[in-house]
């Protein structure tokens, strides 16, 4: 059941992976939708919030956009890329808002990113409301440095942490062995909680 | 990068050895850099600080992660094998299980100092990261300060296993309180005098920032002295397990049951809105259970999103709806729900006090069979006490008690018999509560109402506007008169005999004072043959097409003989033309003006009806008329037509025999309101009422008896003018215009345009045309200077 024929999102995909910024702009916010649209879908009639997973949330927007077509890995690779920043930003546009929240009280003076209240939807299935907001603007504070240093450690983070992709899905996605998603994902974790500890 | 590299792979090897081979290994690989050794051991070390907890992915699926089934909840002999019962926990010895629910399993424990029995909640979740280890903490402090009677005290919290736990008070003998209201028969006003002891632990925890979150009977005991214990007060929020988390994970009646009392906001939105007024609801599940004897929502056998929808949008039954209804033999427990609560109970009852609980459920058996008592409840639930329950239960939480404690003012007010302040909603709120819970309902609705409210009006104003009569016309060869509606639809046709068979038509208003409405005026040549007399006609248009109201009409009587000696007598007259215009001040409205003519020959009635058919104004001429016209602002009625009271050969003209016997002229005359005269108007213009304002005769003879004559607009020129043309053979046409007295207004002259469409026809045959305008002229009528009867025959 895909939303639009897979021949404009593969042709997004193959555009966005060739570092096309329009498209990548594009594919960010069809991604972005149909996220939006699943989550809020989901959370309309199942009233106990959370047992739409971040991990089903990508895998349905990825059947949905893609469908069962059969587009080459690069192009797959990218799609949860995208999946796995959306998911961050959200997170982080949570976190901020808690902040704030925490506080502005009630009164909360006029924001200037004012999307982030734009998907309380999508913000409860990033798992993890209950986080202290400052840890986690912190965390992706760091995780945007660990891009600068090393993407592909920074991809799996968010594949992982963010998605919830496994270490074999990562695997096959980055076209590594699961082996190496190992080694960067704890190298990754290890560099991270020191990054946070501030040391 | 290299280093970078260089420091991940030295991470790595040593991540893979033993820890105690570690140092071996670094010793070996960075023996020569020191800096690289450090940034691998401080990284080594945030690998252990961190642990497995740290960034832990997002779970999987919470259907992949339900406890294995030894910690299920289940039959009680399961509880026998609970691996902790027997074993100690922090100071506390595991007797037994007290009971097992969603989020735990409760035991009964023995704490060894102070010596007591309590009973101590083991919490299924874990705790997910070192924040919420903190907090879980941090709210268990605060619950453990939570001092009220009416609330079972928590006198510790801890960890066992990484698995939270809490130390509760021990309630013996406790019921689920909708169970004791049952067993001991309580009647309405005890039942709210038991709940009010809910409200008010309630509202204790709310003024101390706690909001329960989960009441429901299954959390609200009542000791044997009667007095309520509120159990689980906030520890779903304490141990970071919001409910919906924590009872997906069991069995789905369980599930339903925490549902039921689930207030619309938790169902639906972010469980960060969920506040005070979240319990205010659940208060008010309870009490509807307590006092109807069933859930205000029966979503027992619904999927859980459904029941999730139900809970949002449906409106609960009312209370005074809903009483009055026996239990029935399955007596308090309408629900799969209730009776695994009463399993809970029963279990918890059981395993301290084995011997009782057969004498207890003999007699809450009893009560539920005896359901007089509960009837006697249940017809009092309407009025105040139902309007304080529905305002408890509204889904918008703005609309229902803002507090615990508002709601237990209500109750106390209902109990003391003063008025309460909750206010029935308002039509409008219900109706846009209404339209809130069915925006596809309310939209299609408002959009077929808009849609129908178009069609139907414009259905109607077409009907009205059919049955609206807008105008007559004749057709084109003067056969028909149609009566013609606002929507050009063809009312009603009359129709005359023969071709120009009808002479006037004329839709007029009809003034009040005859009777209002609307007449349609329709003058006849020839009627249809066997139709009567040619007249003219005023209908009713409202009432009948065929039946005129009046008929204007010369009867035999009124017919004058002859002033000329001419040897007829009309009997059959028409209406050669006729008008309608407001002659007359003196009645209200306008009057038509009818022109009676006797058939082919001479004679003719010059008549003034009002629209209630009266004759207000009368005259004989002698000749046809064939134009008429009414000058306003003179108060002059122009005719033109024939004269003929002499031939032109008895007023001396000897030329040619003209074709047309009599001449022709153009006069006005003043009518007077009452004036009936049966005589002649006179041919001389004087001041008498017989005589007309003025007569001018148009010369020549010549002129042939091809011409026409028509009076009036559109071709005049001046104001207070009137316009007199002539219609000559092969399009040939004059015309002047005449001032009141009847003067030709210099330069006037004009020729048609049928005259210069036929200028070919002019230039073919210039001798007549040049003959016939050079002798048009406007002149006095000759005097008649011989009364010798012509020797032609008439027509």
């Amino acid at each position: 059941m895909s939303e639009r024929s897979s021949q404009p999102i593969t042709q997004l995909l193959t555009a966005a992976g060739r570092g096309d910024a329009d498209a990548h702009r594009e594919l960010w916010s069809l991604i972005y939708d149909a996220l939006h649209r699943i989550a809020r879908g989901q959370l309309k009639y199942e009233c106990p919030d959370r047992t739409l997973q971040p991990t089903a949330l990508v895998n349905e927007a990825y059947l949905r956009l893609v469908g069962d077509n059969h587009i080459n890995w690069n192009d797959r690779r990218h799609f949860f890329a995208v999946a796995a920043k959306i998911m961050r930003s959200i997170r982080v546009d949570d976190a901020r808002r808690r902040r704030r929240l925490k506080r502005g009280g009630g009164k909360r003076p006029v924001s200037l990113d004012a999307t982030s209240d734009e998907h309380p939807a999508l913000a409860k299935v990033t798992g993890c409301r209950d986080d202290d907001p400052s840890e986690t603007l912190a965390l992706n504070d760091a995780l945007s440095r660990l891009e600068q240093i090393d993407p592909r450690k920074a991809e799996v983070v968010m594949l992982r942490f963010h998605v919830g992709l496994t270490r074999e899905g990562i695997a096959e996605m980055l076209g590594i062995a699961p082996r190496t998603v190992d080694k960067e994902w704890y190298f990754a974790r290890a560099w991270l909680h020191r990054a946070l500890s501030g040391e | 990068m290299d280093r970078w590299q260089h420091i991940q792979d030295i991470f790595t090897q040593a991540l893979e050895c033993a820890p105690e081979d570690r140092d071996a290994l670094l010793n070996r690989v960075c023996a020569d850099d020191a800096g690289t050794r450090a940034e691998v051991e401080s990284l080594l070390k945030h690998h252990e600080q961190g642990g497995e907890n740290f960034m832990r992915p997002p779970a999987p699926p919470p259907e992949i992660s339900v406890p294995p089934a030894s910690s299920q909840p289940g039959a009680a002999g399961l509880h026998e094998d609970d691996p902790l019962v027997g074993q100690e926990i922090d100071g506390y010895r595991v007797d037994s299980v007290l009971a097992g629910g969603g989020m735990g399993t409760v035991y009964l424990a023995e704490q060894r100092q102070p010596r007591r029995l309590v009973a101590l909640k083991l919490l299924r979740a874990g705790i997910a990261s070192n924040s919420a280890l903190r907090r879980f903490e941090y709210e268990s402090e605060i619950l453990a300060h939570l001092r009220h009677p009416n609330i079972a005290e928590i006198y510790e919290a801890g960890t066992h296993l990484g698995l939270p736990y809490f130390v509760m008070e021990y309630i013996p003998d406790a019921r689920l309180i909708t169970e004791y209201a049952d067993e001991h028969e309580l009647s309405a006003r005890d039942r709210l005098e038991l709940f009010t002891q809910v409200c008010d632990a309630v509202y204790h925890g709310h003024q101390r920032g706690i909001i329960h979150r989960d009441l429901k009977p299954a959390n609200i005991l009542v000791d044997a002295a009667g007095r309520v214990k509120v159990i689980d007060f906030g520890v779903a929020r304490a141990t970071d397990a919001d409910i919906a988390l924590t009872t997906l994970r069991t069995e789905t009646g369980q599930l339903i049951g925490t549902l039921q009392y689930m207030s619309p906001e938790q169902c639906d939105a972010d469980p960060h809105e969920i506040d005070v007024r979240s319990d205010v609801y659940s208060l008010g599940v309870l009490l509807y259970e307590l006092l109807c004897g069933r859930l205000p929502y029966d979503v027992t056998r619904t999927a859980i999103p459904t029941a999730a929808r139900v809970i949002c949008e449906q409106i609960p039954p009312r209370p005074s709806s809903v009483t009055g209804k026996k239990r029935g033999a399955a007596g308090f427990s309408p629900h799969g729900l209730e009776k695994h609560e009463g399993n809970r109970t029963s279990e918890r009852i059981a395993s301290v006090d084995g011997s009782e609980s057969g004498r207890r459920s003999a007699a809450r058996a009893k009560a539920r069979g005896s359901s007089d008592g509960s009837d006697t409840v249940r017809a009092k639930v309407r009025g105040d006490l139902e309007r304080i329950i529905l305002t408890a239960l509204e889904k918008d939480r703005t609309r229902r008690y803002q507090s615990a404690a508002d709601l237990l003012r209500d109750i106390r007010h209902y109990l003391n018999r003063e008025p309460i302040e909750a206010k029935p909603p308002t039509v409008w709120t219900r109706a846009m509560r209404w339209a809130g819970r069915h925006p596809v309902a309310t939209t299609t609705t408002l959009c077929c109402l808009v849609a129908a409210l178009i069609v139907g009006g414009t259905i109607l104003s077409i009907r009205a506007f059919s049955r609206c009569p807008h105008r007559i016309e004749m057709s084109q060869d003067g056969r028909e008169a149609r009566l013609i509606s606002f929507i050009e639809g063809v009312m009603h046709t009359w129709y005359s005999g023969k071709a120009n068979g009808i002479a006037f038509t004329e839709l007029v208003d009809r003034p009040d004072e005859y009777g209002g409405g609307q007449l349609a005026l329709v003058a006849f040549h020839e009627l249809e043959i066997g139709r009567g007399q040619p007249t003219l006609r005023a209908f009713d248009v409202a009432h009948s097409y065929e039946e005129p109201v009046w008929v204007g009409r010369i009867t035999h009587d009124d017919a004058l003989p002859h002033a000329h000696k001419r040897t007829h007598t009309p009997q059959i007259f028409h209406v050669g033309l006729a008008g309608v215009a407001d002659v007359f001040k003196e009645s209200p409205g306008r009057e038509v003006i009818a022109v009676h003519t006797a058939g082919p020959y001479s004679q003719c009635f010059i008549r003034i009806y009002d629209l209630a058919g009266k004759v207000v104004y009368q005259i004989w001429y002698d000749g046809a008329l064939s134009g008429c016209y009414w000058m306003r602002k003179e108060k002059l009625l122009v005719f033109c037509g024939d004269n003929a009271e002499a031939y032109w050969s008895q007023r001396g003209f000897t030329g040619t025999p003209p074709t047309r016997p009599y001449p022709l002229v153009v006069f006005a005359i003043r009518p007077e309101y009452g004036l009936i005269q049966s005589a002649f108007l006179k041919s001389t213009p004087g001041t008498d009422s017989l005589s007309p304002a003025w007569l001018k005769c148009v010369l020549p003879p010549t002129a042939g008896n091809h011409f026409g004559m028509a009076l009036g607009p559109p071709l005049c020129r001046a104001e207070s003018s009137v316009c007199f043309s002539l219609k000559g053979p092969h399009g040939v046409g004059a015309a002047w215009d005449l001032d009141p007295r009847g003067e030709a207004l210099p330069g006037t002259f004009v020729v048609g345009d049928a005259y210069k469409q036929n200028q070919k026809l002019a230039e073919d045959h210039p001798d007549r045309l040049r003959l016939h305008w050079d002798d048009l002229k406007l002149d006095a009528l000759p005097p008649i200077q011989s009364t010798d009867q012509p020797a032609l025959e008439r027509p």
